[in-house]
């Protein structure tokens, strides 16, 4: 997937993105398509307050994609990130982006379908009963010893 | 009037030649695990995001669906196959050079080595032509890998009873029944044969209806997919331990064999772990 250069481009940091996400709801499921950089370094989905820790490690600007109908400046912030995100057909946010220097353009997406399907099937709540949990290289700590 | 394409075979070759080259991170067997399983997973869910909610012919969509559950299903499976070669591909090619026994011959059985001789790594050469879709076969490949010179080696991938690693030994009866449903996917388009079913019966302990096909749920496909993403980050962990341990104790025989922090360094990139090889630790 390549930009197709019809959008407005409106920077922000992955420090912002990260705190929108958050503010998103912690326990709503994300999964990203097209970056592959974090598809290598997260399971997807994942809980928003998983991906924002993933993102609060990233360094460089983000750029949201978006119609250019927006009246923002150039840079945005959690805030209006929020005026940006748009719906895919079944109702899921979602947000065009890429990395400023590339040229790869990444979808970050609600995953309702998965969380609904999970609580629906098994009656339970996500955040509760499945560990959706990030696995990260390099910092986990070591598993305790089993008993034999 | 039938349809006519001129020069089928010929296009049928061509396939070969519609390629792209592989990810940066298929030098990192953890990392394209990732990358493999996050975009079957994506190709679920964009489809389902797109066409999810139509309302027209929507018994013809449902049956397309699981049609397309079981093919991600199988992808997610056959990641995971790909992971393991990778894995022991990088074992090896820290071993190999550095261990005068056979164990190689072990690994291979002679299956098609000489083929793979253009591989990139002596690793890749070993490993490419195997199958890695039986917990027996694996447990005894790895076993070998990773064993002390001119010993049998005690590392399982899928231990048993009081095998090791202790963090491993709850995998195995699972892989067994995701390898058997790999099984039915692959060789009999989900159709659960006569045979599958009295294998599945045993591995799960449950029934299992003969000559049925399989239909897959969405949470089927992401329950696969939080499991073996949870195992591999446990394989990933365990295996370049006990692969630090075996270089160290192979550096405590012959110092020349390998300069610890290289290794080590090495190590904690291809891993994504950190890792300690001859006291010398390094971290990703």
């Amino acid at each position: 997937m390549s930009v197709t250069g019809r959008e407005a481009k409106y920077e922000t940091s992955p420090l912002e993105l990260a705190a929108w996400l958050r503010a998103s709801g912690a326990d709503s499921l994300w999964t990203v398509d097209g970056d592959p950089d974090l598809t290598g370094v997260v399971d997807f989905p994942c809980t928003a307050s998983d991906l924002a820790d993933e993102l609060e490690r990233r360094e460089g600007k983000a750029l949201v994609l978006h119609g250019p109908d927006m009246k923002f400046g150039a840079s945005v912030g959690r805030d209006e990130i929020a005026a940006l995100v748009s719906s895919d057909p079944a109702g899921n946010r979602v947000l065009q982006l890429n990395w400023a220097g590339s040229s790869d353009v990444w979808l970050l997406i609600e995953d309702r379908d998965t969380l609904i399907e999970v609580e629906v099937s098994d009656n339970l709540q996500i955040s509760q009963s499945v560990d959706v949990k990030l696995i990260k290289g390099g910092d986990r700590q070591a598993e305790p010893e089993g008993d034999g | 009037m039938p349809v006519n394409v001129n020069d089928l075979p010929g296009r049928i070759r061509q396939i070969v030649n519609h390629v792209a080259p592989l990810h940066a991170e298929a030098d990192v067997p953890i990392e394209h695990h990732r990358r493999l399983s996050n975009d079957a997973w994506n190709l679920l869910l964009y489809v389902r995001r797109h066409l999810g909610e139509a309302t027209t012919y929507g018994a013809v969509l449902e049956r397309h669906l699981y049609q397309l559950r079981r093919m991600v299903l199988l992808n997610l499976i056959e990641a995971f196959e790909r992971y393991l070669k990778e894995l022991a591909a990088v074992c090896v090619d820290h071993v190999a050079r550095r261990v005068p026994d056979d164990r190689l011959d072990k690994v291979s059985k002679g299956s098609g080595i000489a083929s793979h001789f253009a591989a990139a790594t002596i690793g890749r050469a070993v490993c490419e032509s195997l199958n890695w879709l039986d917990c027996d076969e694996i447990n005894e490949r790895f076993r070998w890998i990773l064993a002390p010179p001119y010993e049998a080696g005690s590392f399982y991938v899928f231990p048993r009873g009081t095998q090791q690693p202790a963090a491993l030994r709850d995998r195995l009866e699972t892989a067994r029944t995701i390898f058997q449903l790999r099984h039915t996917l692959a060789h009999n388009l989900g159709v659960i044969t006569a045979s599958d079913a009295l294998k599945l019966r045993l591995l799960t302990r449950g029934p299992v209806e003969e000559n049925q096909l399989l239909l897959p749920t969405h949470g089927d496909v992401w329950y696969v997919k939080l499991w073996l993403a949870e195992t591999v980050d446990k394989v990933n962990a365990e295996v370049a331990t006990a692969l630090a341990d075996l270089l160290t104790q192979l550096h405590g025989q012959d110092a020349t064999l390998l300069i610890p922090g290289d290794v080590a360094t090495e190590l904690a990139q291809r891993f994504r772990v950190g890792v300690t090889v001859a006291g010398v630790a390094a971290a990703p």
